[in-house]
């Protein structure tokens, strides 16, 4: 296989596991800048060992122990900060995250429409909790309600976003049959 | 089936506010419960998409509303489907949702904005003539959102800055347009709309830029190439047919669609006629370090990304400062506050009687590397604060109480510090401190060498913090 077919194999089978990997490193670090880097670097690995992967098993648990190799090594780092879980649970999570069964397939433009149809109050939750990364405290203070409120306002919208995005996927592959 | 106890579990874990109890309960139950973990899993996935796409549609309607040009380095396959099923979901949301709600209308990203701090000559910013005669005052502090495009005239000439210290300075007949960047990313994949980038049409740019982060690097495209840049030195010139780049420290990307060099301290690459080759040509002496009044930051925090940075920075190997670990300090917190109609985060200690909270920051490295520097902050509290101080101790501790604002006003501190000898010998240090501008005293102390350790007080009530830098001093 040539440099451009290897690279082509590789994107292909990267692209859909981008999503549930920065997933894993957010559920593992609670942190955003550590998820981004750790994207980063997992990546990295990824490509620079794909000449070592097995193209007779799972890309996607391949990926996903890689994942968890970098997060166990910069524990350290975000433990700081965070309570973190432990190795078991952190293998665990990889396990879940890496196995193909359970897989959801979610996409942006699915989060898109299900994003268009919460009220405007909960879009502006969202906008200050993702795009402005402000605490629930933070959060409290400008809606004028408790920390706690704005946590249970959180958990809600969370709620209905899943809900929304199993219908869609479901709608969807109930289109495709 | 999760019940709501744990729903509200998972929720409270993945905003960062459970208890340890809840904690320990979360793990002892994941651990247990595959449906707990997957669940766990698709939660967390969600915030990451919705995070991604909330950022890229703020991003989207930026570069809708200002009409900027963006353009892909390294265009593939995989970065053209990305991008295409990004795009078309930040569109399906921007159209949803678009102009519905003033939060949506978010102000560009402090650290992709850019202020105009010099202009002379013919210039046009925002397509608004200035007059040769009064472009320098009437625009000096002018904020340059994303999507702003700077004309500069036979004559012209200006100097622009950014929040992490980035300066351009650029030169007559340049033209280019100021935009947020697209995170580089591994093998062109991008993720997020972040860090800086300039468009430059035509002329010529000199840029220091400051260290960037991982994954935001700076952006300096010509229609011939892009130069990606994480801190350094360097200038860029653009003609007709050809983009010139010219690295003065650290090391530069240099990318057209199909080829690539790293350019390092001292050398130039030239794209001509879409050839991208080293060449030999002279690096210009001209360093856009000299158009600032101090010299290189050795230290520097705005607390975007919370309360980091603190006390550990080391030396690179080429010479500059940056920060190898972020430290948390108890009694601090960040906060947001509004300036001057934007929110900014400021580090924030509340304090009560007896002995309050205090940090010290210890800039180790500080103490080796420079015989002179600044160091600057500012502050402001509020009330009531009986007593605030702050201090700098150099070897030996020195304390000063200014006479401060009214609480809620900016005070600014600056001590310039020069290291020197007294009259036996011994090392000593010269400061001048500068209270919201003004020269109110001039110390010296006996120096041990020992680095430069910042104390901050507050005895009660609430004092804020922002902006900490440290430069050396320009000789």
């Amino acid at each position: 296989m040539n440099s451009d077919q290897n690279h082509e194999t590789f994107e292909k089978l990267f692209l859909p596991v981008q999503t549930p990997l920065r997933g894993y490193l957010f559920a593992t670090t609670r942190n955003w800048t550590a998820t981004d880097e750790l994207f980063q670097e997992v990546a990295t690995t990824l490509w620079r060992k794909f000449g070592e992967f097995d193209a007779s098993r799972s890309f996607r648990a391949w990926a996903f122990g890689m994942a968890r190799l970098q997060v166990l090594r910069h524990r350290q780092t975000f433990a700081r900060s965070r309570l973190v879980f432990s190795e078991d649970l952190m293998d665990s999570l990889a396990t879940v995250a890496g196995d193909e069964t359970g897989e959801d397939d979610w996409r942006l433009p699915h989060l898109a429409a299900c994003m268009a149809k919460l009220p405007p109050s909960d879009r502006k939750l969202m906008g200050m909790r993702f795009e402005q990364e402000f605490s629930l405290a933070e959060i409290g203070r400008k809606i004028h309600k408790s920390e706690a409120a704005a946590g249970m306002s959180m958990m809600r919208i969370r709620r209905w976003l899943r809900d929304c995005m199993e219908k869609t996927m479901a709608m969807e592959k109930a289109g495709a049959r | 089936m999760i019940d709501r106890n744990t729903e509200q579990l998972l929720s409270h874990y993945l905003d960062g506010v459970e208890t340890p109890e809840e904690f320990a309960q979360l793990e002892q139950q994941a651990l247990q419960d595959p449906a707990l973990r997957r669940e766990l899993m698709r939660l967390a996935t969600l915030d990451t998409m919705s995070r991604t796409l909330l950022k890229e549609t703020a991003a989207a309607r930026e570069f809708a509303a200002h009409g900027v040009r963006v353009i892909h380095t390294a265009p593939s396959l995989w970065l053209s489907r990305w991008f295409w099923s990004t795009a078309a979901a930040a569109a399906a949301l921007v159209a949803c949702v678009g102009g519905l709600n003033l939060w949506q209308a978010r102000q560009a990203e402090q650290a992709v904005v850019a202020t105009l701090v010099e202009a002379r000559g013919k210039c046009s910013v925002f397509s608004v003539q200035c007059s040769e005669s009064s472009e320098s005052g009437v625009l000096s502090s002018t904020i340059l959102p994303p999507g702003t495009r700077v004309t500069l005239g036979p004559d012209g000439y200006a100097k622009l800055s950014y929040a992490d210290g980035t300066l351009v300075e650029l030169q007559k007949n340049t033209t280019l347009t100021l935009g947020a960047g697209q995170g580089s990313r591994l093998f062109g994949l991008v993720n997020e709309w972040r860090g800086k980038r300039i468009q430059l049409d035509a002329g010529t740019l000199s840029a220091r830029v400051a260290k960037q982060k991982i994954g935001e690097a700076m952006a300096l495209a010509t229609p011939h190439a892009t130069a990606t840049v994480l801190g350094t030195m360097l200038q860029l010139a653009v003609t007709t047919n050809s983009s010139l780049l010219s690295v003065q420290t650290g090391q530069v990307a240099f990318a057209t669609a199909t080829q690539q060099e790293i350019v390092s301290a001292g050398e130039s690459a030239r794209v001509q006629d879409g050839v991208l080759r080293k060449v030999m040509e002279p690096v210009p002496p001209v360093a856009a370090g000299s158009v600032d009044q101090d010299g290189a930051i050795l230290f520097q925090d705005s607390f975007a990304d919370g309360f980091g940075k603190w006390n550990l920075y080391t030396k690179q190997s080429d010479g500059s400062m940056q920060p190898t670990t972020t430290q948390t300090c108890p009694d601090i917190r960040i906060v947001t506050v509004e300036r001057g109609g934007k929110s900014v985060p400021v580090a924030e200690l509340v304090g009560k009687a007896p002995g309050g909270p205090r940090v010290g920051m210890v800039t180790e490295t500080v103490k080796t590397k420079a015989d002179s520097c600044v160091f600057a902050f500012e502050y402001t509290y509020d009330g009531p604060l009986r007593r605030a101080m702050e201090g700098l101790e150099i070897g030996m501790p020195c304390r000063v109480t200014p006479q401060a604002r009214p609480a809620g006003e900016w005070n600014q501190v600056r001590w310039e510090c020069t290291r020197t000898t007294d009259a036996q010998g011994s090392p000593c240090l010269a400061a001048k401190l500068y209270f919201n501008g003004e020269l109110i005293g001039e110390t010296a102390f006996l120096s041990s060498g020992e680095g430069v350790d910042v104390m901050l007080e507050v005895i009660e009530g609430k004092f804020r913090f922002a902006n900490v830098v440290i430069r050396e001093m320009k000789r």
